[in-house]
């Protein structure tokens, strides 16, 4: 023992040492916890989920899961193709430019930023309602004769999201004044035959 | 009776050694209360009923339930399954499993009936603003308990309700994804969401438990608030005990029997505290027609859904919890008890008929004229916080009564 004073300046270096390092040592001991709740090997290993167009009559529509997820295949008639056009000026981003997932490496042409497709007849397009992920309706016919007030007078055709009451017309492509901020997401995919795409 | 048994010598033995003895008349016995306190003031006893009841059963049911979205086959999966087994096969497992849902919506109930009182004779002000605060609070966990509970039934609903909120952390700029996928642990909603809703279904309980518990010890130290708002003055103190303890006990029992009622005759409670659409096992392919979380929770949805922009709806329903979590602080007016402020007392009669209506439209299919209705609640409902600063200073109160007891 000493009588020197209390160097409290040296504590008060100590005190704040020791704490500090007591602090730093408990956040990084949540970094095990945390990692454990993000997607696990097994999940993130990326499945592909392949679909046969053949296997479908014009005008079909079916939902398929790529990674859980639900995916929608269409087989667009020529006249559901011609329900694309004409009603841009409705649309928040007619020409898929918004962000990189609405998008696809191999959109060239004005043409395939409107079809949203590789082929036009053959859509494939993330069934997710980009506001909150709902499963949209496919209402594929226009006007209101068989949809009634859900939608909108000149409706042109597209789905209608039950959840918050976002539209996209025939090409996911989102209304403007809508809770979706985006259009359908395009999952990317490739033909290995003629009708048949791996998705994924 | 009370007496006798407190004093008895292992009572006294053990509080020598703990002071439990200390504790119980501190805050069940002794505890100074105003006469006046009318029934109003049951529903806090009421809800520490509710959570013991949701805690005891929710135990139960966790020794049958299996927490696997695994598919058992034919679009079941071992959750949903293990629910219908809990209901037809597990003695007195209808009882149990109905005992807790409809336990959640009595939570609700009491707990929105608990802070209507609060509010309207102004025990949120000075100097209780904490326990107003804690209370938020408490709402806060109880909601995120409820959400995670209601997946793990793995219905429809289930599904679709845990994808939509889980949806709202991915709007969230910059950390958004990496947010989503720690809450679902997957791409989707799927058997990792499941294991993890289950755990934290497990755990937010007791944190309710504890933090009730230190909302009820700061009562004690802020001292409970009347329907006139003014000092109760010596002359008008009871004990808590023997006259509040039997007063909350008639109290609780006309609650239990209107919760027997429900639990016996209407379970699922018309649709509303379980929904007809959970009867039907999730399918991560099919949105069903109309998804709307249960009724307690429909306001806050109703506030999401009526702006037509993701991030802003977010951002509305934030808010509208920050308003309340602040409103302590907004109301700048002497008086306390809605019973002396005319115009408070009309406003906060405005302000509970636009939650019921946002409640309502949050509850039904998205149509123009309930987006507009929802819409006209919801600037109501902020309309209330924005105007409570100012009304103080054009309100004229009413004379405040000498005594309590006038």
């Amino acid at each position: 023992m000493t009588d020197k004073p209390v160097d409290s300046k040296r504590r008060n270096f100590l005190w704040g040492m020791a704490s500090g390092l007591g602090a730093a040592g408990a956040a990084s001991a949540t970094v095990p916890f945390v990692r454990s709740m993000m997607p696990a090997a097994d999940t993130l290993a990326s499945s592909t989920t392949q679909f046969d167009f053949s296997t479908m009559e014009p005008g079909m529509i079916k939902t398929i899961a790529w990674r859980g997820q639900p995916v929608f295949v269409l087989y667009r008639t020529p006249a559901m193709i011609r329900q694309i056009y004409g009603h841009d000026q409705m649309l928040l981003d007619p020409m898929s430019r918004a962000i990189p997932e609405v998008q696809a490496d191999w959109m060239e042409t004005d043409e395939q930023r409107i079809t949203r497709a590789i082929k036009p007849e053959y859509l494939v397009v993330s069934a997710i309602c980009t506001h909150l992920g709902c499963v949209p309706s496919f209402l594929p016919t226009s006007g209101r004769k068989d949809w009634g007030a859900v939608v909108p007078p000149n409706w042109p055709g597209g789905w209608h999201c039950p959840c918050h009451g976002s539209d996209y017309d025939m090409s996911g492509r989102v209304f403007k004044d809508m809770p979706a901020p985006y259009n359908l997401h395009l999952p990317s995919y490739n033909y290995i035959n003629d009708t048949t795409v791996l998705v994924g | 009776m009370v007496e006798k048994i407190l004093g008895s010598r292992i009572a006294v033995w053990v509080d020598d050694r703990t002071h439990l003895v200390r504790y119980i008349r501190f805050h069940v016995i002794d505890y100074p209360t105003p006469k006046n306190l009318n029934f109003w003031y049951v529903f806090g006893s009421i809800a520490l009923l509710i959570l013991v009841l949701q805690i005891v059963t929710g135990v139960f049911l966790a020794m049958d339930y299996k927490a696997s979205a695994v598919s058992s086959g034919g679009g079941f999966s071992i959750a949903f399954d293990s629910v219908e087994r809990i209901m037809r096969d597990v003695n007195y497992g209808w009882l149990l499993r109905y005992m807790h849902a409809v336990g959640a919506s009595a939570f609700f109930f009491v707990i929105y009936l608990h802070m209507a009182r609060s509010m309207y004779y102004g025990s949120y002000k000075k100097p209780r603003e904490f326990l107003w605060l804690m209370g938020i609070f408490i709402l806060i966990i109880m909601q995120a308990t409820v959400f995670f509970g209601y997946l793990l039934p793995w219905g429809q609903l289930s599904f679709w309700g845990a994808t939509v909120i889980t949806d709202i952390f991915g709007a969230i700029p910059g950390i958004g994804d990496w947010l989503l996928q720690l809450a679902r642990g997957g791409f989707s909603v799927g058997d990792p969401t499941l294991g993890r809703f289950f755990a934290l279904h497990f755990l937010f309980p007791f944190l309710l438990g504890v933090f009730a518990l230190w909302h009820v010890m700061a009562l004690h130290v802020a001292h409970s608030n009347n329907p006139t708002g003014v000092d109760p003055g010596e002359k008008n103190i009871i004990p808590f005990h023997p006259y509040y303890t039997v007063k909350d006990m008639f109290g609780v029992s006309a609650f239990l029997i209107v919760y027997a009622y429900f639990v016996f005759y209407h379970p699922t409670g018309f649709g509303l505290m379980i929904e007809t659409e959970n009867f039907n096992p999730a399918n991560p392919m099919q949105t069903p027609g109309d998804i709307t979380p249960v009724w307690y929770l429909t306001p806050w949805y109703e506030i999401l859904r009526t702006v037509p922009n993701k991030m802003l709806g977010i951002v509305g329903m934030a808010f509208a919890f920050i308003c309340l979590f602040i409103l302590p602080w907004l109301d700048r007016s002497p008086v306390r008890s809605a019973r002396y402020r005319p115009v408070y007392r009309s406003m906060l009669i405005i302000f509970f008929a636009s939650i019921a209506v946002l409640g309502y439209c949050g509850h039904h299919p998205v149509t123009p004229a309930l987006t507009l209705l929802g819409r006209a609640a919801a600037i109501i409902y902020f309309s209330f916080f924005c105007l409570l600063p100012f009304i103080h200073k054009c309100e004229k109160t009413k004379p405040l009564p000498e005594d309590i007891m006038t």
